[in-house]
């Protein structure tokens, strides 16, 4: 009698735990960044500064070396493997080259937005307000 | 002398498995407190989810209106499966498509089907067919039901400065 008494007991206590709440949490399933997001992020940080030291007659000194990478990073639905994203990257890395030349910088900063703005025609357009406000 | 040991054996058993069940729980508590929930403020949220307009309000105040700055609630239906970088909304059966001021802040990819009061400006806005193949693809549509998109269309527009999620 006792022993049945235990037996129930262990079974209970097996069976209250595989029904514990699986609860499906509320948790909230947020986006985190692709190597591309970043890159893009750092290439936002490098063209508000570049624009103020612009605006305010000085020369843009450096290009943070992750951008040269950019084509490289991998994006969220892998557009830098298609040739789309390749063809549109090169007339950004083109107008990164005049900047680092060091003459008619002005130019090539806008060329180097025109750049951006082309590409988020074409892939993502959600950033185009951002790049709007870096012309 | 048998029965004491068995007896002493299933106590032992039953003492392990609810010492492991009470672990388990504690785990999964813990990973629930790290985690952030659906529901909450995502955003500029310094305005009152309580002061979102009434249709009538929203009609009256839009009149012949292009833009109307605006607090509007209603019901995620989908959600950017890329990113949660927009969402649509059904506002008393109008189909408004929210995105996010600067590209500041996400949604939760899984907030389809929550209450939602968004702030900031609606507007009418014609959205073009390469943008519109791209929302389909964020919203995992199927490559036939991207190549059918041939035409730009007139959608409602909102964009939010902040959105309350419940």
């Amino acid at each position: 009698m006792r022993l049945n008494i235990i037996i129930l007991l262990v079974s209970l206590s097996f069976t209250a735990c595989k029904n514990s709440p699986e609860q499906k949490t509320n948790s909230a399933e947020m986006y985190e960044a692709s190597e591309l997001s970043e890159t893009m992020r750092t290439m936002v940080d490098f063209s508000k500064q570049a624009k103020t030291s612009l605006a305010e007659g000085k020369h843009i000194d450096s290009i943070p070396a992750e951008i040269w990478e950019m084509a490289k990073a991998t994006g969220t639905r892998d557009e830098h493997l298609e040739s789309d994203f390749q063809t549109l990257a090169g007339p950004y890395f083109e107008a990164l080259r005049g900047i680092e030349r060091g003459d008619s910088q002005s130019y090539y900063y806008r060329k180097s937005i025109d750049a951006c703005k082309a590409c988020h025609s074409r892939y993502c357009g959600g950033p185009m307000s951002i790049i709007n406000k870096l012309d | 002398m048998k029965t004491t040991l068995q007896s002493t054996i299933w106590v032992l058993l039953a003492t392990i498995a609810l010492v492991a069940c009470q672990n388990t729980h504690q785990d999964n508590t813990n990973e629930e407190t790290s985690e952030q929930s659906i529901a909450g403020r995502y955003g500029d949220t310094i305005w009152n989810v309580t002061d979102a307009y009434d249709p009538a309000s929203f009609n009256f105040l839009l009149g012949e209106r292009d833009s109307l700055d605006a607090i509007l609630d209603g019901e995620i239906t989908s959600v950017c499966q890329a990113k949660g970088c927009w969402m649509k909304m059904d506002v008393e059966g109008m189909d408004m498509l929210v995105r996010f001021r600067d590209y500041g802040y996400f949604a939760p990819m899984n907030s389809a089907g929550h209450k939602a009061t968004v702030k900031g400006t609606f507007y009418v806005d014609s959205v073009s067919v390469n943008q519109l193949k791209e929302y389909a693809r964020d919203a995992e549509k199927t490559e036939e039901e991207i190549d059918a998109i041939t035409e730009h269309e007139m959608r409602y527009s909102f964009m939010a400065d902040g959105i309350v999620i419940e």
